[in-house]
């Protein structure tokens, strides 16, 4: 890094400066919808919203300084658009505090207690553990050594709720871990680490898993050994399914692997495969259990009985918002249960509209396409399916949660990155971020630091060939 | 609170979500149109091209041919570019006939010239192996093992 020549720094300062001023701006846009929300419900700035703004501008700065210190290349738009993300999440969540604070007190119950600035409280946390990510993780390659010790990590905090004594199921769904007063959501952390342990994993075993030997119907079929690997996920994805009742998390993994097996092996038969293990899957779960038939049936007719599923309540929602929304803080988003976590997209689109709704959908692109683009410039085989694995993480996510509230697929539990309330899942979107912010700086950074460390003796000689040949073999001389 | 104002905040808010998206969308252009160029900075990037449209022969790229990479276009400029399956090349080959540091691209005056670098299974242009140093011309098509590379202007 010393020897790097000005222009160099140039291209780092000139995105930094882009990043501190797209921060600026989304910090401004928060500041903003927090005002909104006060003077259209209560009329004055409250202190709290206040307060939720100076903790948001602090995760941002801890953030920025942060990539200027240990990742000076990174890509300038990562940052900026899961901030603003969470910040309209925030904004929302403090909006639905006001709501429910309100009906306390015309109803004469006690005022429940706020969340927004608990959320905002894990956003700082979440900016302390970006910051631990970029100082652990200083090469990403790295991670790549230990791809069954991550995996078999992940797996397992997967499915420790349904460890006795620690696990605890709220609504019917066991995810949650209770240590000390904490609970926490486990499967969150596993967001970060399987990415990276299927990554290791196929970038060491993918070229074998390309290998076809037979054809059915037409289609070049995988030898049967190489199922294996695709086998254990399913098998842990339907385990996922049936002792947690958590229909999300099981598609997102097993999605995930399907797409990470696509990527690495370039053969279209595999997320053939994956569809058809996947439609299986469902079938089981559909004769199994009531709650996953109880899923389809309300997305194929949510208005049946008296109309007030949850899914139908978030319609009447989005369809109240309309094209520009009602306005932040003069909707009804209160009304839908679980508005600030599984359902916040639907109160986002009700007081924001299909515009609105737009723009945040928009927001989750750039994340992902930003995540793409980091694996599309890497030049090792991990890096590549580090940065696929971490973009289809968030999109995937995206799309259930959103096709669910949107009635495009059935209803599953998963949270929206970034936005959704809950300090796990917070915090996991953070570390991820600080993973694509790691990968992207590294795979953006110029190569003269890398021709420094290949040529340790200097620069070559380049005189004539037989010198410049000698030179070389001094490095050559271990293949 | 007073109806228009209500109204102004209502599509104010809208507005400011689209002028941040706008603002992204305007630097991510840059980002996007401007191609993969690997083992350059951008001055020299610059450099070099300029010296390219001076003698339109001299080799300018070369592309993968097979493989995991297979369409990545290297851009022929200032450093040399390293092939082989090491983490430190430019261009890491992960192939089981490729050795750790298998070929360098380098420049020597006016050429562009290749090397094998003692690798196991050896560089190939046309069926005969790369034993000295070799000019490379617009057209060629070498291997790195069993992938191709084809050298173009």
């Amino acid at each position: 890094m010393v020897s790097e020549p000005l222009a160099d720094r140039g291209v780092a300062h000139r995105w930094r400066r882009q990043e501190l001023f797209l921060l600026s701006c989304a910090a401004f846009i928060v500041g903003c919808g927090l005002v909104v929300v006060d003077l259209s419900t209560v009329n004055h700035v409250q202190a709290v919203s206040i307060r939720l703004l100076l903790a948001f501008i602090a995760a941002a700065v801890l953030i920025h300084v942060a990539i200027r210190r240990r990742a000076r290349f990174a890509d300038p738009f990562i940052a900026p658009a899961a901030l603003l993300l969470a910040g309209i999440g925030l904004v929302e969540i403090h909006r639905l505090d006001i709501a429910e604070q309100v009906q306390a007190i015309t109803s004469g119950q006690p005022v429940p207690v706020a969340r927004a600035p608990l959320q905002s409280l894990w956003a700082v946390v979440g900016a302390a553990l970006f910051i631990a990510t970029l100082l652990v993780v200083r090469d990403y390659r790295r991670l790549q050594r230990f791809p069954w010790l991550i995996t078999l990590c992940g797996l397992a905090l997967l499915l420790s709720p349904l460890v006795p004594g620690i696990g605890h199921t709220i609504r019917g769904a066991t995810l949650w871990v209770r240590i000390g007063g904490l609970s926490i959501q486990p499967a969150e952390a596993a967001k970060v680490l399987l990415p990276i342990g299927f990554s290791a994993y196929l970038t060491r075993h993918g070229r074998a898993l390309a290998l076809l030997r037979s054809t059915v119907a037409g289609l070049p079929v995988p030898r049967l050994r190489d199922f294996a690997p695709l086998l254990v996920m399913w098998v842990a994805s339907l385990g996922v399914l049936i002792f947690q009742r958590d229909l999300g998390t099981s598609l997102l993994f097993f999605g995930l692997f399907v797409v990470l097996l696509y990527a690495s092996t370039a053969q279209r038969s595999w997320p053939l495969i994956g569809l058809a293990l996947f439609l299986v899957g469902s079938l089981i779960g559909w004769v199994l259990f009531a709650h996953v038939q109880l899923r389809v049936l309300l997305w194929l007719n949510p208005f049946r009985g008296d109309g007030t599923s949850q899914v139908a309540l978030g319609l009447y929602g989005i369809a109240d918002g309309g094209l520009f929304g009602t306005g932040l803080g003069q909707g009804y988003p209160s009304l839908v249960p679980f508005a600030e976590s599984d359902y916040i997209f639907s109160s986002i689109s009700e007081e924001l509209g299909l515009v609105g709704f737009l723009a945040c959908l928009l927001l989750y692109a750039v994340l992902a396409q930003r995540g793409l683009r980091a694996a599309q410039q890497s030049r090792d085989t991990f890096g590549s399916l580090l940065g696929i694995s971490f973009a289809t993480v968030v999109a995937l996510q995206t799309f259930v949660v959103i096709g669910g509230v949107t009635r495009l697929i059935p209803l599953t539990g998963l949270t929206t990155p970034f936005m959704s309330y809950g300090g796990s899942s917070l915090v996991a979107n953070l570390i991820i971020m600080g993973m694509l912010i790691r990968l992207s700086d590294s795979v953006r950074a110029p190569r003269a630091a890398f021709k420094q460390a290949v040529f340790s003796t200097g620069p070559v000689p380049v005189t004539s060939p037989n010198d410049a040949t000698e030179a070389i073999s001094i490095v050559g001389g271990d293949s | 609170m007073n109806a228009l104002i209500l109204t102004l905040m209502r599509f104010g808010f809208l507005a400011l979500l689209w002028v941040f998206l706008a603002f992204i969308i305007v630097m991510l252009k840059r980002d996007l149109v401007k191609p993969v160029t690997l083992g350059a900075t951008t001055s020299n990037a610059k450099v070099a091209t300029a010296e390219r449209k001076k003698r339109a022969s001299v080799p300018g790229r070369i592309t993968v041919l097979d493989g995991a990479l297979a369409g990545t276009v290297i851009t022929l400029t200032g450093p040399d570019v390293l092939f082989g399956r090491a983490a430190d090349c430019s261009l890491v080959l992960n192939d089981d006939y490729v050795s750790n540091h298998h070929c360098i691209v380098t420049r020597l005056d006016d050429m562009w010239v290749l090397r094998d670098l003692g690798s196991t299974n050896g560089t190939w242009i046309d069926r005969s192996r790369v034993a000295t140093t070799t000019p490379l011309k617009i057209g060629t098509v070498f291997k790195v093992g069993r992938l191709a590379m084809r050298v173009d202007a």
